[in-house]
C-alpha cells in the first residue's frame, strides 16, 4: 500500500481526536489520562522517572495497564509532549515492538524481568528517523497540540478575563471579554 | 490645527468611545457589584480629567462659579482620587503590596490637602495672579505624581504584569504601563513647566511644549485602557514572527551540528491563524529541546546557554522567548 499523503494523514488523526470527545480547555495531564482511562477502559499509569539522557519516555503495555514512563530530567514542556506523545501509541494501535536492550537494567526489573514490549522515544529514534509510527505519534501531538492552542485562545478571548481572579471582576465589567457572560 | 482643538478632537473621540462601551457593559449586565462600579469609576475620573483639559469647558465651568478657576482645581483633585482609586484597586492582591504604599498613604491626603491650601491661598489671601495660583497648584500635585509613579504605581503594575498568564490582559497591563511613563513624562513636563512659570520665564516655552505632546499621549494610552481582549491580541503578531524568526535561526544552527536527521513535523496550516503560528512556535521549542542533547562539541556555548535557561524552569512562553534571545 502507497504512503499516506500527509493531507490524509492529518485528516484520520483530526478524526481520532474527535472521536476522543475531550474538552480541550479543560487540559491537564491528569484529567486527560482519566479521560483515556474511562474512554478506553485500560488502567494508565504515569511516572517519572530520572532516565538516561538517550531517553525521553516510553511506554510498556504490561499485564492489565499501559504504563507511561517520562524522563524526569527534561523541561516540563517537553515531558508533557512526551507523555501526549506515548499516548497517541495507545490511541492509534501501532504494534508494540520488544524493548529488549533498549532500557536500562533498572528498569527492566520493574516488569518482573520480563521483556517490555511498546514504544521508546529517544535520541536514537530521533537519529534514525525511520520508524514511521514515531512520526505519526509526533504528528498527532501537534495536531493534539493545535486544539488546545485553539482552546487557550478562545478562552483568553471568552473566557475569565485574567489569571489573577481578584481582578475578573473588575475586567468583566468593563467587557474586557466580550463574549464571556458571568 | 491648534492645540486645544486636536485635545478636542482627541476628547470627541474619548467620550464616544466610552459612551458605546458602557453602553454594551448596561445591556450586558455587567455592572452589578462594588468592583464593577469602582473599575468604572477609575475610568470615568481619567475621562473628567481628560474633559477639563479642554480650555472652552474649564472657562464654562468656571463661569458658573463667578469666575473662579474651579475647573482646574477640580482636575487637580480628580487627577489625585484617580491616583487614589488606582492604588486602591492595585492592592486587590497581597503580593503587589510594597514597603512605599505607607509613603502614598501618609502623603496622598498631605498632597490633597496642600493643593486646596495653595487654591484657597492663592485665590483669597495671597497676591496671586489665576495663573500663578494654578502653577503653584499644579506644581505641588505634579511633584507628587512624579515620586509616586516610579515608586509606588510602576511596581504593582509589574508585578501584575509578571504573574499574568492570559496574553490579552498582558499586552493590557502593558498599556498600563505606556500609560504610566507616558503620564510621568507629562507629570515631570508638568512641574518644570509650572516651576518655570513660577519662578524662570526663560525655560517656560521648552516645557509648556513637552507638556502639550505628553497630553495627547496620556489622552491615546486612556483611550487604550476599554479595548477589548479581541482588538488586543492581533498586537502578538509582531512579537510572535520574531520569536519564530529567532528560533528557526537557533534550530538552523543546531541542526547542523547535531547527529540528528529529525524530520521537522510541519501541518497543513496557514501563518496568519494565530493558533498555528504558535504551533510552529511549539514545534521548534519541542525540536530545540529534543536535539540539545545531540549537539557535537562546536556548539558548546548553545548547549551552554539552553541548559543555563531550562536550570530556571521557565514556563513556555518565557521559554520561547529566553531561547529566541540566545545568541549564536
Amino acid at each position: 500500500m502507497p504512503p499516506k499523503s500527509q493531507r490524509d494523514l492529518e485528516h484520520d488523526l483530526n478524526a481520532r481526536i474527535d472521536a476522543l470527545h475531550y474538552e480541550f480547555d479543560r487540559f491537564e495531564v491528569g484529567h486527560y489520562i482519566q479521560h483515556l482511562e474511562k474512554l478506553l477502559s485500560r488502567r494508565i499509569e504515569v511516572h517519572a522517572f530520572p532516565l538516561p539522557h538517550t531517553i525521553y519516555g516510553l511506554c510498556v503495555d504490561w499485564k492489565s495497564a499501559f504504563y507511561i514512563l517520562i524522563n524526569r530530567r527534561l523541561h516540563p514542556m517537553q515531558q508533557t509532549h512526551t507523555l501526549l506523545h506515548e499516548t497517541a501509541h495507545l490511541l492509534l494501535n501501532h504494534t508494540n515492538r520488544s524493548l529488549t536492550g533498549e532500557l536500562p537494567e533498572a528498569l527492566t526489573t520493574l516488569f518482573d524481568g520480563a521483556a517490555p514490549r511498546g514504544h521508546v522515544r529517544s535520541v536514537a529514534g530521533l537519529m534514525a528517523n525511520d520508524d514511521e509510527d514515531e512520526l505519526e505519534a509526533e504528528l498527532f501531538v501537534m495536531l493534539f497540540r493545535r486544539r488546545l492552542m485553539q482552546a487557550r485562545r478562545l478562552h483568553e478571548l471568552y473566557g475569565a478575563p485574567t489569571s489573577i481572579e481578584p481582578y475578573s471582576e473588575q475586567f468583566y465589567a468593563l467587557g474586557f471579554n466580550e463574549g464571556n457572560q458571568k | 490645527m491648534t492645540d486645544q482643538q486636536i485635545i478636542l478632537l482627541l476628547n470627541v473621540i474619548l467620550w464616544l468611545f466610552f459612551s458605546v462601551r458602557l453602553v454594551a457593559a448596561l445591556r450586558q449586565g455587567r455592572l452589578r457589584r462594588t468592583r464593577s462600579l469602582q473599575a468604572w469609576m477609575i475610568i470615568v475620573a481619567c475621562y473628567l480629567v481628560a474633559a477639563l483639559t479642554v480650555e472652552s469647558l474649564g472657562d464654562r465651568v468656571d463661569a458658573l462659579f463667578g469666575g473662579q478657576p474651579v475647573a482646574m482645581l477640580l482636575r487637580c483633585l480628580m487627577v489625585l482620587l484617580t491616583a487614589h482609586f488606582f492604588f486602591t484597586g492595585l492592592n486587590w492582591v497581597p503580593y503587589t503590596r510594597t514597603p512605599a504604599d505607607g509613603l502614598f498613604r501618609l502623603t496622598s491626603p498631605l498632597v490633597i490637602a496642600a493643593c486646596i491650601a495653595a487654591y484657597i491661598g492663592g485665590t483669597s489671601a495671597w497676591s496671586l495672579t489665576t495663573d500663578q495660583t494654578e502653577h503653584l497648584v499644579f506644581v505641588i500635585r505634579d511633584t507628587a505624581m512624579v515620586v509616586w509613579i516610579p515608586l509606588v504605581f510602576f511596581p504593582k503594575l509589574h508585578i501584575l504584569l509578571a504573574r499574568e498568564q492570559n496574553r490579552a490582559m498582558q499586552i493590557h497591563r502593558l498599556l498600563n504601563l505606556g500609560f504610566l511613563v507616558a503620564a510621568w513624562f507629562q507629570f515631570a513636563a508638568g512641574v518644570g513647566f509650572s516651576g518655570a512659570y513660577l519662578i524662570d520665564h526663560a525655560s517656560v516655552g521648552f516645557f509648556e511644549e513637552a507638556n502639550r505632546l505628553t497630553t495627547y499621549v496620556v489622552l491615546l494610552f486612556i483611550l487604550a485602557q476599554l479595548f477589548p481582549a479581541r482588538w488586543l491580541m492581533p498586537l502578538l503578531f509582531p512579537v510572535r514572527a520574531w520569536i519564530l524568526l529567532r528560533l528557526t535561526r537557533l534550530e538552523r544552527h543546531m541542526r547542523v551540528r547535531s547527529y540528528t536527521k529529525r524530520r521537522e513535523i510541519m501541518l497543513q496550516g496557514s501563518l496568519w491563524q494565530g493558533d498555528d503560528f504558535d504551533l510552529l512556535i511549539y514545534g521548534k521549542l519541542i525540536t530545540i529541546l529534543d536535539m540539545r542533547d545531540l549537539l557535537d562539541a562546536s556548539a558548546t556555548s548553545v548547549r551552554r546557554q539552553i541548559a543555563d535557561i531550562l536550570n530556571e524552569d521557565p514556563p513556555h512562553d518565557t521559554l520561547a522567548r529566553r531561547l529566541a534571545g540566545i545568541r549564536l
